[in-house]
């Protein structure tokens, strides 16, 4: 009998290491959404920045220019990267925003736009 | 035995415990990885909804034909059901809102926001309606007395006044409500729709612009005037414009035109039109360059080179120039590129052509264009006030052109210029009594025409006593000039390449024309006094009916060259379901 409970202290203990270890993996899927949310602020800032800048001039990102304004910084240990591609499907009036965030948490958001209102 | 059991009982409780521990624990972590996991699902699928969104508004707006969706070609079509993105599809659907026009059933000032109608039927349940210029958006729809006010069983609710960029106004019992509008739905889903991950539906109303206008007819008494060659009705009014003549317009495209006229001595009076309404070009509607001095002066003549280049001409000397500067396209006070030989006159008329040599000075990037304008005599002589912007200079300025060939004093009013080339230019007016030397013509009629080196009297081949006040050319061997009646009709003259002669105007009232423009060889407008619009087809003058009784000053045609721009679109409202 002691034996046995000496065999369920151990397991028990080792489940609780493992737990453990779970349990110190949440804290990463915060960081996780903490980057989707990151990604989500740029993508609708960068569609901010075509329809002020119009199709044809919407080039650059302008957070990642020298004159980049305050609400382009990003969160300690995170880094934001985005990329504006002037052509989809062959087709230069339509181009994608790519947007991914590295660091503490992950995430890489696209979507499409056009040369329209 | 006892304390066995009581071993067994308490190493069982043990297990039992740490195990829902471990359960509870883990279950925590799957559902918390799985929460991110649908949170990146969700986001994901929300730009791939976006993705479809914004292609779809591209073919509703979109000039390349090739590209162009009606807002019913989308539900289905290929580009639009089922499309891969980003690890995702979109399908997009259109629905199409045009419903018969409904009408006031009161009258509303310009701030009201509950709209009384006779019927809402057909209409969307939100989206944006169009009563005379101004847009309204509204958020739903009322359908009683107790939502609509008494006596009213039908309106538009929430209403949002003077949207996209129109003037919130008061309308009149019975004025037309019309709604053009497409509702595009958007969905994305993550991975694909036989394995939805992540589900995202958006929805925008997209609202078609005002069908295109390729005339525009100016006059007195802030008259606008816009047509398609065949019909022509009045646009406005527009309250916060100055309320005073307007004397000239130059067409940009199907969407955009620009209009000058008398000041009010307020503000200089020059107006754009955006594809929906005319505005009024202010300092703080950024038209006008913020620290330009505005002249408080009448403006008689525009021409637009392009877009991105106008010059405006007027009253004493007056000079406005519309260019690209700083990266924003603005009117300034353009004094600083008239040289100080010019006399104070003033200037009435102006035309640009292309002399295809890229300027030296770097204003406006690369445009090749050089200009005539044209004025009141000037000096003791009455000498001819030819003006000459040469845009091949490093520093280009208006000059004063001495070279004409013409008796002097010659009294000339030039009235107006058109060039083809940059050596073939005419200019009309009239010549003013006074003491004209012995052997030069007194007659009033004055056409004079620019081989590249000197302007040159021409004369008709009648010898008419009128006054000229536009000349306009579709090419070298066609032009066109209008002036005072004659002979019981307008007068309208025509250059073949050899002669001037004047047209068959038969078919035109008795009254002066006072503006011309042409959209091609033989596709004419001439527009004159009491509402006067007159149509060339060929060789034929037409009397067009007029939607207005009023002085008509100035005209401007889309060149036939020049396609329709698409219906231009707005996104007046947008949600997520």
């Amino acid at each position: 009998m002691v034996i046995f409970i000496v065999l369920v202290g151990i397991i028990a203990t080792g489940l609780m290491v493992a737990f453990q270890e779970s349990l110190r993996a949440l804290p990463e899927n915060a960081d996780d959404v903490v980057a989707i949310n990151l990604a989500q602020a740029r993508m609708d800032f960068l569609l901010g920045q075509k329809v002020i800048s119009g199709y044809d001039a919407f080039n650059s990102d302008i957070c990642e220019s020298a004159s980049a304004p305050a609400i382009c910084a990003a969160p300690s240990g995170y880094i934001i990267n985005s990329t504006i591609t002037k052509t989809y499907g062959g087709n230069a009036n339509l181009g994608t925003i790519s947007v991914s965030i590295t660091g503490k948490g992950t995430a890489t958001l696209q979507t499409l736009i056009g040369n329209a209102s | 035995m006892k304390q066995d059991g009581g071993l067994l009982i308490a190493a069982i409780l043990m297990i039992v415990v740490f195990g829902f521990v471990a359960f509870t624990i883990a279950d925590i972590d799957v559902h918390s990885t799985r929460t991110v996991a649908n949170v990146k699902d969700h986001q994901d699928s929300f730009n791939v909804a976006e993705a479809g969104l914004n292609r779809a508004k591209y073919a509703l707006a979109t000039s390349e034909v090739s590209d162009q969706l009606s807002c019913a070609e989308i539900t289905g079509h290929a580009d639009f059901t089922g499309v891969a993105f980003n690890g995702g599809q979109y399908t997009v659907s259109g629905l199409k809102y045009e419903p018969s026009a409904t009408s006031l059933s009161q009258a509303i000032n310009n701030a009201t926001s509950i709209i009384p109608v006779d019927s809402t039927a057909g209409y969307a349940s939100s989206g944006l309606i169009q009563i005379g210029n101004e847009f309204i958006h509204y958020s739903s729809l009322g359908s009683s007395s107790a939502e609509c006010g008494s006596g009213h069983s039908a309106c538009f609710l929430g209403a949002l006044r003077g949207r996209e960029d129109s003037t919130a106004a008061s309308h009149s019992n019975n004025d037309s409500v019309a709604q053009d509008m497409c509702e595009l739905t958007s969905t994305g889903v993550v991975p694909n729709a036989s394995n939805v991950l992540g589900r995202t539906v958006l929805k925008v109303d997209v609202t078609l612009g005002a069908p295109p206008v390729r005339d525009w007819i100016m006059g007195r008494n802030k008259t606008y005037i816009g047509g398609d060659d065949s019909t022509f009705s009045l646009y406005g009014p527009y309250p916060t414009n100055l309320n005073q003549h307007l004397s000239a317009v130059s067409v940009i495209s199907s969407r955009e035109a620009w209009a000058v006229g008398n000041d009010d001595g307020r503000t200089v009076n020059i107006n754009h039109w955006n594809g929906h309404v005319w505005v009024l070009a202010t300092k703080s509607n950024g038209m006008i360059e913020s620290d330009t001095t505005i002249p408080r002066r009448d403006i008689y003549g525009i021409t637009c080179y392009d877009a991105q280049n106008c010059w405006a001409v007027g009253q004493s000397k007056t000079m406005m120039r519309y260019l690209l500067k700083d990266g924003s396209l603005v009117w300034e006070n353009a004094s600083s590129s008239i040289d100080s030989s010019v006399p104070t006159e003033s200037f009435y008329g102006v035309s640009c052509y292309s002399n295809g040599t890229s300027p030296a000075y770097t204003e406006t990037g690369s445009t090749p264009y050089s200009c005539w304008a044209v004025a009141t005599p000037h000096n003791s002589n009455r000498s001819p006030t030819f003006l000459f912007w040469d845009g091949t200079a490093s520093t280009p300025k208006w000059t004063l052109s001495t070279a004409y060939d013409d008796c002097v004093p010659n009294n000339k009013i030039l009235r107006s210029v058109s060039c083809v080339s940059a050596d073939d230019c005419w200019a009309v007016g009239n010549r003013e009594s006074g003491s004209i030397p012995s052997g030069c013509p007194t007659t009033k009629t004055n056409i004079d025409h620019w081989n590249g080196t000197v302007w040159t009297r021409v004369a008709p081949d009648e010898n008419f006593n009128n006054h000229l006040y536009e000349v306009v050319c579709v090419s070298a061997n066609e032009c066109y000039a209008v002036g005072n009646r004659t002979g019981g009709h307008g007068l309208v003259l025509k250059y073949n390449g050899t002669q001037w002669s004047r047209m068959n105007t038969d078919n035109l009232p008795n009254q002066n024309l006072y503006a011309i423009a042409c959209a091609g060889t033989g596709d004419c407008i001439a527009v004159g006094n009491s509402g006067t619009i007159g149509k060339l087809t060929g060789t034929t003058w037409t009397n067009v009916s007029s939607p207005s009784t009023e002085r008509l000053l100035g005209v401007g045609m889309l060149s036939n060259a020049v396609s329709n721009l698409p219906s231009e679109n707005y996104v007046t409202s947008w949600r997520e379901d």
